[in-house]
């Protein structure tokens, strides 16, 4: 429970943060830029992919064109509607929300750096999702490893029998986690590079048709 | 995840849960998601489990497809609870329970509760560009999946997205590429549909609600003693 809390008060607080960077702007404009994008990253999340059912969520190339504060609140837009169309965890929406705005402003920062470096801006997307990918999930396997610590959450408010039987099991969990780690980071690989290759795709040909969309500083964004 | 069905199931639906009054189902849809969460034993769970699926079934035969939205999270939760299996067997089993319960209270929330209500609650807790965001992404989505299922169909019209993986997930990029330069123009234009209105950094509720009937407040007393149930077994 605590973890929830936490979860739920980090996202109010970077939510407050991105509002504020927003209070200078025509709301009539951003409001519009963070729904579409929103409905956009919905809209992705449909889109049948022939490999292991893998969802894209396109939050890294939502950070691209839009940047961390609009992004961050379209994160959190997308993860209330996910939980309440019973796909994502309504108690999580926080620290979803938190993992998927850590993927937007990773995607932004990468998609910045990258862009100036390389010449294709298939390549410095691909790999900005990568990076912006394998890190968000390391803090997702943080959280994991987080909960399972906290009593609360982890189901630990037993009696003394019930408690001492979980210290002789410490080991095992250990490996569990091990287990988990290696299921999550395989599958996470296909996926990140399917996402990759969808993200790259979609910054080549924006670049070509729209190239000022993906200009994080020209104000004129999707 | 096909939001066109529930809001169909949402908005056409004629069972008692749908004739309830959305903020006695929102109430009584946390109080059974806080026994959920409160349940912290397989027993409390399943018990918990057992009364939100006997909430559910005043849904009718929306029951089944609320139970398979349900059973979504308990694919995530199972993987989440695998890491335990070994070592807290009870506790990976609560795990799973517990988000079965949870994804079926949403499921049965969202599928006899029209959008529109569920965001006019849920613009009463947060900041006027969430809520707003939050309405127009859900409408901005039909739009947008309308444009994407009739760009999908020209490509299979035009031979498909390509023989290998690599070629189908570039098409696809290619796909949500336009998806994305149309959203650009949809949101200009709406945009200047809400400067023509008079947007006023808010868009209001007028919905306006009956008084609660008899069905409202046994929603809420059953919610509430299913909860009570939970916090005394822990």
């Amino acid at each position: 429970m605590p973890w929830i809390l936490a979860g739920i008060g980090l996202t109010v607080l970077l939510v407050y943060v991105a509002l504020r960077a927003l209070s200078g702007r025509d709301r009539a404009r951003v409001v519009p830029r963070i729904a579409t994008l929103s409905a956009l990253m919905l809209l992705a999340m449909g889109l049948p992919i022939p490999v292991l059912g893998y969802h894209l969520n396109l939050t890294v190339l939502t950070g691209m064109i839009a940047g961390p504060a609009e992004g961050f609140i379209a994160a959190l837009v997308v993860n209330l509607i996910l939980a309440l169309t019973a796909h994502g965890g309504i108690t999580v929406v926080g620290l979803n929300t938190l993992v998927g705005g850590l993927e937007v402003c990773l995607g932004w920062l990468l998609w910045r750096s990258l862009r100036r470096a390389l010449k294709r801006p298939f390549a410095a997307a691909a790999i900005a999702t990568v990076v912006a990918l394998l890190i968000s999930t390391t803090a997702m396997l943080g959280i994991v490893v987080g909960t399972r610590i906290d009593p609360d959450l982890a189901l630990h408010h037993h009696d003394h029998e019930e408690l001492a039987d979980h210290g002789h099991a410490a080991g095992s969990d250990f490996g569990s986690l091990k287990a988990f780690a290696a299921i999550v980071y395989s599958a996470g690989a296909v996926g990140w590079a399917v996402e990759a290759l969808v993200v790259g795709s979609v910054a080549e040909f924006i670049t070509r048709s729209r190239p000022d969309m993906l200009d994080s500083g020209s104000g004129r964004r999707a | 995840m096909d939001v066109q069905f529930i809001d169909e199931l949402a908005a056409n639906g004629r069972t008692p849960l749908h004739d309830a009054l959305p903020w006695a189902k929102i109430a009584a849809s946390a109080a059974l998601l806080a026994a959920s969460i409160a349940a912290r034993t397989p027993l409390a769970a399943a018990a918990a489990a057992a009364a939100v699926v006997m909430f559910a079934s005043a849904s009718g035969n929306q029951l089944r497809h609320a139970v398979a939205m349900a059973l979504y999270p308990v694919l995530f939760a199972g993987l989440f609870a695998s890491g335990w299996i070994r070592s807290s067997p009870l506790f990976a089993l609560t795990v799973v329970i517990r988000a079965f319960s949870a994804g079926l209270v949403a499921a049965t929330l969202i599928t006899t509760t029209p959008f529109v209500d569920v965001f006019a609650a849920v613009s009463r807790v947060t900041p006027a560009i969430v809520s707003d965001a939050l309405f127009m992404a859900y409408r901005s989505f039909f739009i947008l999946v309308d444009q994407l299922q009739d760009l999908l169909r020209t490509v299979r019209l035009r031979g498909g997205a390509g023989r290998s993986l690599v070629e189908q997930l570039r098409t696809y990029g290619q796909v949500l590429g336009v998806v994305i330069l149309h959203s650009a123009d949809m949101t200009e234009r709406m945009y200047r549909v809400m400067i023509v209105r008079g947007y006023s950094q808010r868009i209001e509720s007028a919905r306006e609600w009956p008084p609660p009937r008899p069905l409202d407040y046994l929603l809420i007393a059953y919610a509430a003693t299913v909860l009570g149930l939970v916090l005394a077994l822990r």
